[in-house]
């Protein structure tokens, strides 16, 4: 156990630093001089000389990319073109709007989809099930920009029942956590339905009802313990459709989280902004995922000695 | 997972899809699609307003009628028309973007698979970094890079849907290669490339026939996604997320304009999945969804 955790928390590192790389390659893609373009089309050449020495760009590139590494050691991921606040400080006070975004979508849609998926497998065949089957594709398959929007519509619009926008009041999350979960919702249900199907035909369940333990004993006890292993990894998998999907939530409901920084900064060709949040998000995922395969071969002893 | 789909088999696919009932309502729905992105700018000429971009400023935020069907927005461009021109971006571009991660994905999965070793470890150590950002994010990340435009939006797409085709590729060839006909070419000793080509790849497609309608499905998500963030194709061009992101100023007065352009999202997307989920079914019933 403890030789696996240790390899796989080791394994992280080389993800991250090259995570860092890409980050580190966005502002030298940019077709063209990165300066000019980020200066805008009215800046005068003093203004893009300034930005060209702000950002770096007048050095050799491995220079640049050993100062950037060097700066993400000590924390710093640069300095805003736009506000000239610092990276990590931008970042620092939207990252917790989207958390708490991501935590009320990811508990709704874990909830819910795991409910749809267990009474769907219970009643497989059946009318219940047709009707959660299309619920859940359904979930997958409807953009949450446009879900987004007709929510808005129909629950702060003609409902009344919650604000359109912002953060201002503590009922502002429900629509957009509501939205976000929906892809979720989906992806959890299949994957809970077909684990349970599973689940409910291995031999213990079998002996267990044989034996005559009542229907929520069995349920409870032998198939959903086994049927809820593989939907942990579903659930880490879905943090980052999550991540990407509250990209589009946020712009939808004036989410004030990172998710809407990227957009502004990118509307506002703030580069260093665009890389910082970049960077984030992907150690943000790593992390997720490092922590979904530890707790997996936690209660899953295969898991570590098949790799 | 390795999924055999022999020759003689291949007709007989689309039939069993036919009988499934999902991939049923998924064919319906793609060759709608389909239908529409081909045929459709034809059946809706015959006025001035046919032209997609054509602007009538005294007609505009129509409701519907017999000349405008779905009303028009708020420059008196004709909603259908718009609509109807706008199904070919969004196949074009989906269509495109997969195909170009898809046979990259085949090739580099493939020569991973096969070659094992310090090659297979530094193409999973790249592939693992490029599956570190979120798909729609890294899409999002390149568009802002590159630049918008038809061409930038395919790269992205592509760039993002790569690495799941690698590793379903991968697991493919890792999987044949255990078989016993493989072991005899080999001990036979043919050429790898030949191999490869002639008894490892053509098994290992399965696998990579599943993934493909559904990455589809994902892909037309994320360039509508895009495109209603204002990073997909340029103005005017009557794509389906950018008409959304334009109906959204609207969205209190005209609700209509983003609906619209929103259902049209999620019929293609819908179609696309219910057809991936029925060729898993049909190809490897151990995964069934349905029954």
């Amino acid at each position: 156990m403890m030789r696996y955790t240790l390899t796989r928390i080791g394994s992280v590192i080389p993800t991250v630093l090259g995570a860092a790389t890409v980050a580190f390659l966005l502002l030298r893609l940019i077709p063209g001089d990165p300066a000019r373009i980020s200066a805008g089309p009215t800046a005068t050449p003093e203004q893009v000389e300034h930005l060209r020495v702000q950002l770096g760009l007048d050095r050799p590139w491995w220079e640049q990319y050993l100062d950037f590494m060097k700066n993400l050691f000590t924390g710093s991921l640069g300095t805003s073109t736009r506000s000239g606040n610092s990276v990590a400080a931008e970042i620092g006070t939207r990252l917790p709007f989207t958390i708490q975004l991501a935590f009320w979508a990811m508990l709704i849609a874990i909830v819910v989809g795991c409910a749809l998926g267990i009474v769907g497998a219970l009643y497989r065949g059946r009318a219940i099930d047709f009707i959660f089957s299309a619920v859940s594709v359904i979930g997958v398959s409807a953009p949450v920009f446009w879900i987004g929007l007709m929510m808005i519509v129909l629950f702060s619009v003609k409902l009344g029942w919650f604000p359109a926008s912002g953060a201002a009041t503590p009922a502002s999350v429900v629509l957009p956590a509501v939205a976000l979960s929906l892809f979720a919702i989906g992806f959890i249900s299949r994957q809970t339905r077909s684990a349970m199907i599973d689940a409910l035909s291995m031999d213990a369940v079998r002996t267990a009802r044989a034996k005559g333990m009542s229907g929520v004993n069995v349920i409870g006890k032998q198939a959903l313990r086994n049927a809820l292993v593989p939907v942990i990894t579903v659930v880490g998998l879905q943090f980052g459709q999550m991540l990407g999907g509250s990209i589009l939530t946020e712009s939808v409901f004036g989410w004030p989280g990172i998710g809407q920084l990227l957009v502004n900064s990118i509307n506002n060709r703030d580069y260093p902004v665009v890389q910082g949040v970049v960077f984030v998000v992907a150690v943000l995922l790593i992390l997720v995922n490092l922590a979904t395969d530890l707790l997996y071969s936690a209660i899953d002893p295969r898991v570590r000695h098949g790799n | 997972m390795a999924i055999e789909v022999p020759v003689a088999r291949r007709t007989s696919l689309l039939r069993a899809l036919w009988r499934h009932r999902s991939s049923k309502v998924g064919l319906i729905l793609v060759g709608f699609t389909l239908f529409v992105a081909l045929i459709g700018p034809f059946l809706v000429l015959g006025n001035a307003s046919s032209d997609p971009n054509y602007q009538n400023l005294g007609q505009s935020l129509l409701g519907s009628s017999g000349s405008h069907w779905l009303g028009t927005d708020d420059l008196g461009r004709d909603e259908l028309v718009r609509m109807v021109n706008g199904a070919r971006y969004t196949l074009i571009m989906a269509v495109a973007a997969v195909t170009i991660a898809a046979v990259s994905g085949l090739i580099v999965g493939a020569v991973s698979g096969y070659a094992g070793g310090w090659v297979d470890l530094v193409i999973q150590r790249l592939v693992d970094i490029i599956l570190s950002f979120p798909g729609f994010l890294l899409a999002l990340a390149l568009v802002a890079i590159l630049g918008t435009g038809m061409t930038n939006l395919i790269i992205a797409v592509a760039v993002s849907a790569f690495p799941r085709f690698v590793r379903v590729t991968r697991s493919g060839v890792l999987t044949v290669m255990q078989l016993p006909y493989v072991e005899a070419a080999r001990s036979q000793g043919l050429p790898p490339l030949r191999i490869l080509r002639k008894h490892v790849v053509p098994n290992a497609l399965g696998a990579l026939i599943v993934q493909t309608p559904l990455e589809i499905g994902s892909a037309v998500l994320t360039g509508a996604g895009l495109g209603f963030l204002g990073l997909g194709v340029a103005e005017p061009t009557p794509e389906w997320g950018a008409m959304l992101g334009d109906g959204r100023d609207l969205l209190f007065t005209n609700p209509t304009l983003v609906t619209y352009p929103g259902i049209a999202i999620f019929i293609a997307i819908l179609g696309f999945n219910l057809l991936g989920d029925g060729i898993r079914d049909v190809l490897d019933p151990r995964h069934s969804t349905s029954r």
